[in-house]
């Protein structure tokens, strides 16, 4: 070893030596693709030495050496894979004349992959995500589900908070909050209302939303999974504050002189009566709805690669209103909602060396809503009927994940999770009693480059339920295919496995799980100005919930259809819009239904446009958004069996505006907005209820509000100044 | 066990000895045409010729500090959005091999600011907030690791200079930043190999802030 070093060392003596001593021989030449078309800007290196050049625009490149001898000449240019080919220098005054074509193009710049910053194989690339800004500045209402309605997939449904993708109803897609599940991740809400998410859009550092097809690492929703991952580490510490006609907001969050611990807290009440009592809404409130929330959370940094993240989160609602009573025409029904929400969600992941990285969580979730209904004849003050019910879940999870770095830019990941959940029913009247599950899943999935072109994502996922006394296995798998142009064509298939809900499940404990296989081809070209998504899919239901005539899992339905996603930031100038276009055929046998028909929630088509843009000078975004929505079946019973849920409402039609200024108020960052909603005007009717005494009385299911207007005020202080009073000082 | 780390010792100086005659001109000779570059294919060229003389050497930190120097200064001349991430990439690529052969370096980990401030160009409302953090982050590494750098008070202060105010943005303080760098680059070393770039920029920056309070 000694010997060879030094052998080294003398050599570059004698090199040194020889270019003192001797003249220069050129290597020249020309640099081609296998089409004979000259490559400009190509490196071109003779390697152990300091000589090479860059080919200029005609493809021919010279340079000088005093290496002689055989020797390597090796070529890089952007998007090929290296050429590496064998000189030979006869003596120090030749000409060296040679060629260097490029013939094999690299898609995934072998270079560029270990960084692995935008390449990664996994769901994020392959669903459409919006970033924390991209949610604030597309949803009019702050709300989260609201701006991922504007993604292909999801249905205009008004009448319910949940997502309704694909065919699916609003309980089959999930919400994982950095990986744990979230349960009422919108605030409760009584029948036929919406509402929105108790999570700020700014919590979040971006939302990938799977509209099926999604990995083994998660399950219990049939239809779609959104992944919410939390914000890091801020820059500085700082400060909120909020205020609109309908809330009161503010929080800090304070970081370490060390930039390695952040602790934080949040709060925001909400109370619809001053914009009740300006905008009339279509329901009488006797007691307008009001949200108290409180977050505390705790961020720290460990390690170079590892963080550790506490969030928790307590809320307290309550409205009441009173409604005519669809049977009794002389009654009002007057209904009560209050609402205690807890969530808490712990979570550590920490890369470690050689690709390895782990992951562990562990959440907790308990919700009460205590419905109260009291019937009471028109003009009277004492109810005729009362009841009060308790809908309790409580929930308990642990989740681990490990996964590492393997095979050509691949990644395996396995781990495992568990749920205990405790769901119960009770009312002073009647009380269905209370179950308690025990869920266990282990998972396991493996991605990696099959060939240059084509890379692949095989996994399984194991799933245990004590209380339906079965398990199942759901596989997952998806093939991708890139092209020359890079766009991309996938295939993908899943099989998911839901339990039933859980007031079926307290009503019979025999029930098993609902299952749905997705089969999807999707082709995608996304770069940095367009994004340009088609999708084409099936779905088929097995398993789903009948309650005629007995309460069983012999329901069943598909979905299919095509969706298109098209987004430009690029040719109109300053604008950035988006087209999501979905087609839905779906039916379904399920719940009482007499026949498979298309479900109440389900438009055939639906349209959906959204437009930004920023003037920087006037400190102005402004954003519209139009969605559209062919009209939904409805159960009329007026109707025969044979024409079950032929009858379909209007379209929907709603074109929002949101104008936000941001104005110069001392040294915070501060947003004036004013959003419109239903800006035309447009009468919406999302379907009807039917007195079960006299079908031929009906009353339309509408919005609460409609037209809206509000009107806020945010601001963020960034308040630890210390950073730059000490850098004043300099 | 002494005996090697003695042994290793004199390989590499008797190593760097032979090298440095060779690789101080090498250094030099493109250093010239690097100071003097104004267009994209003057700072390839460089680059070029850096990223060969790195991989060569293989123990030397400067040359894949320049390769990736020059790297980053053609990005500005990148009009294509999706071609600047790929661009990057490779220039930290070559920040991340100068790190390791020469860790905790004030210089590298302003290229590392570098690169992060060129990456919000790409889309500056969804990265600004990430990226201009990872930027101050490494910047405030850089001031601690050499005090005496003027090129983390420069960087900080066009930052500050060219973001809106609502972005975090602050031109006063900009011009303390530029005053502080244009007052360590005046008592730093004239042109040596090693980094010394910014000088003129500082010195520009600092006496538009004076001509600007004067006429105030």
């Amino acid at each position: 070893m000694k010997n060879n070093l030094l052998i080294i060392s003398t050599l570059g003596l004698i090199t040194i030596g020889a270019g003192v001593a001797h003249g220069q021989s050129s290597i020249t030449g020309i640099v081609t693709d296998y089409n004979a078309k000259p490559l400009a800007n190509v490196r071109i290196a003779l390697d152990g030495s300091y000589d090479g050049t860059v080919s200029g625009p005609d493809g021919r490149f010279s340079f000088e050496t005093v290496e002689v001898g055989p020797r390597l000449l090796l070529s890089t240019a952007d998007g090929f894979q290296d050429v590496i080919q064998e000189i030979n220098i006869p003596d120090s005054t030749a000409t060296v004349q040679c060629q260097i074509v490029f013939t094999i193009k690299a898609l995934a710049l072998g270079k560029v992959v270990v960084l692995a910053k935008k390449f990664e194989n996994d769901d994020k690339n392959k669903v459409l995500t919006l970033n924390s800004t991209e949610i604030l500045t597309t949803a009019m209402d702050g709300n989260v589900v609201s701006a991922l309605k504007t993604l292909p997939g999801a249905q205009q449904v008004g009448e319910s908070s949940g997502l309704f993708v694909r065919g699916g109803t609003g309980t089959e897609s999930k919400m994982f909050m950095d990986g744990l599940l979230v349960n009422n991740f919108t605030y409760s809400t009584p029948a036929n209302q919406a509402s929105r998410s108790r999570f700020a859009p700014g919590l979040f550092k971006g939302a990938y939303f799977s509209s099926g097809g999604y990995s083994a690492l998660y399950g219990q929703a049939l239809s779609s999974a959104l992944v919410l991952d939390s914000e890091d580490l801020p820059a500085s510490s700082n400060a909120d504050f909020g205020i609109s006609p309908l809330s009161i907001e503010g929080g800090i969050q304070i970081l370490s002189k060390d930039k390695k611990n952040l602790t934080g807290i949040f709060t925001k009440y909400t109370d619809l009566d001053l914009v009740f009592s300006l905008i009339k809404p279509n329901i009488t409130f006797t007691n307008a709805p009001k949200y108290l929330d409180a977050n505390f959370f705790i961020k720290r940094k460990i390690n170079d690669k590892g963080i550790l993240k506490l969030y928790n989160s307590i809320g307290r609602s309550n409205l009441s209103l009173a409604q005519p009573n669809t049977d009794y025409a002389t009654l009002l029904d007057q209904v009560s909602l209050r609402n205690t929400n807890l969530y808490s969600n712990l979570t550590y992941s920490q890369g470690l060396s050689k690709g390895w990285k782990f992951y562990l969580g562990a959440g907790l979730n308990y919700n009460l809503d205590r419905f109260g209904l009291a019937l009471r004849p028109d003009g009277t003050k004492h109810s005729v009927y009362d009841s009060l019910s308790y809908d309790k879940t409580s929930l308990v999870q642990l989740r681990t994940v490990l996964s590492k770095r393997v095979l050509n830019n691949g990644r395996l990941q396995w781990g495992a999770e568990f749920m205990r959940t405790v769901e119960g029913l009770h009312s002073d009247r009647t009380s269905l009693g209370s179950n308690q599950d025990s869920y266990g899943a282990g998972f396991v999935e493996l991605e990696s480059s099959i060939t240059d072109n084509l890379s692949g994502r095989i996994g399984v996922r194991v799933e245990n339920s004590t209380l339906l006394h079965q398990h199942k296995l759901a596989p997952r798998s998806s093939l991708n295919y890139t092209f020359s142009n890079k766009s991309q064509l996938l295939a993908s298939y899943g099989t998911f496995y839901q339990k039933p809900e859980k007031y079926y499940l307290l009503t019979d404990n025999s029930l098993q799980f609902s299952r749905a296989d997705h089969y999807i081809l999707t082709y995608q070209k996304l770069d940095n100005y367009y994004t340009f998504r088609t999708e084409l899919y099936y779905k088929k239901y097995n398993g789903l919930i009948r309650t005629l005539p007995q309460l069983s899992n012999s329901g069943y339905g598909y979905a299919q259809g095509l969706e298109v996603f098209w987004r430009d930031k690029k040719t109109l100038k300053g604008i950035d819009y988006w087209v999501s276009y979905s087609y839905l055929d779906t039916e379904r046998n399920y719940l009482d239904y007499p026949l498979a028909a298309q479900p109440s929630f389900a438009a055939r088509h639906t349209l959906s446009v959204v437009a930004k843009r920023f003037f920087p000078a006037q400190r102005i975004n402004l954003s519209a958004s139009y969605a559209f929505a062919t009209g939904r079946p409805y159960f009329n019973p007026n109707q025969s069996t044979d024409e079950f849920m032929a009858d379909r409402t209007i379209n929907f039609n709603n074109l929002g505006l949101s104008i936000c200024y941001l104005p110069k108020i001392g040294k915070s960052f501060s947003v004036i907005a004013l959003t419109f909603s239903n800006i035309l005007g447009n009468q919406q009717v999302f379907g009807y209820t039917y007195s079960r005494l006299d079908p031929q009385l009906r009353t339309p299911i509408t919005p609460t509000n409609n037209p809206f207007v509000f009107l806020g005020l945010f601001m963020n202080f960034g308040v630890d100044r210390t950073n730059d009073v000490i850098d004043g000082r300099l | 066990m002494k005996k090697t780390l003695l042994f290793l010792a004199l390989c590499t100086s008797t190593a760097s000895y032979a090298q440095s005659a060779k690789f101080q001109k090498a250094i030099a000779q493109n250093l010239a045409s690097l100071d003097t570059a104004t267009t994209e294919s003057t700072y390839q060229k460089a680059g070029a010729a850096f990223e060969r003389i790195a991989t060569a050497e293989k123990t030397q930190w400067l040359p894949y500090y320049y390769a990736s120097y020059c790297a980053i200064r053609a990005v500005r001349f990148e009009q294509d959005l999706n071609a600047i991430d790929t661009k990057l990439d490779q220039a930290e690529l070559l920040t991340q091999q100068a790190n390791s052969l020469s860790p905790n370096n004030s210089e590298i980990y302003c290229l590392n600011a570098l690169i992060a401030f060129f990456r919000i160009n790409v889309d500056f409302m969804a990265r600004g907030p990430e990226y201009s953090a990872v930027g101050y982050a490494a910047l405030q590494r850089a001031k601690e690791l050499n005090p005496n750098n003027p090129r983390p008070y420069l960087l900080i202060g066009q930052s500050k200079f060219s973001t809106p105010e609502q972005f975090g943005g602050d031109k006063k303080l900009a011009c303390q930043y530029f005053e502080k760098a244009a007052e360590l680059f005046s008592k730093a070393p004239e042109s040596t190999l090693e980094p010394h770039w910014g000088k003129a920029d500082a010195l520009r920056a600092n006496s538009n802030c004076q001509a600007q309070a004067a006429a105030k």
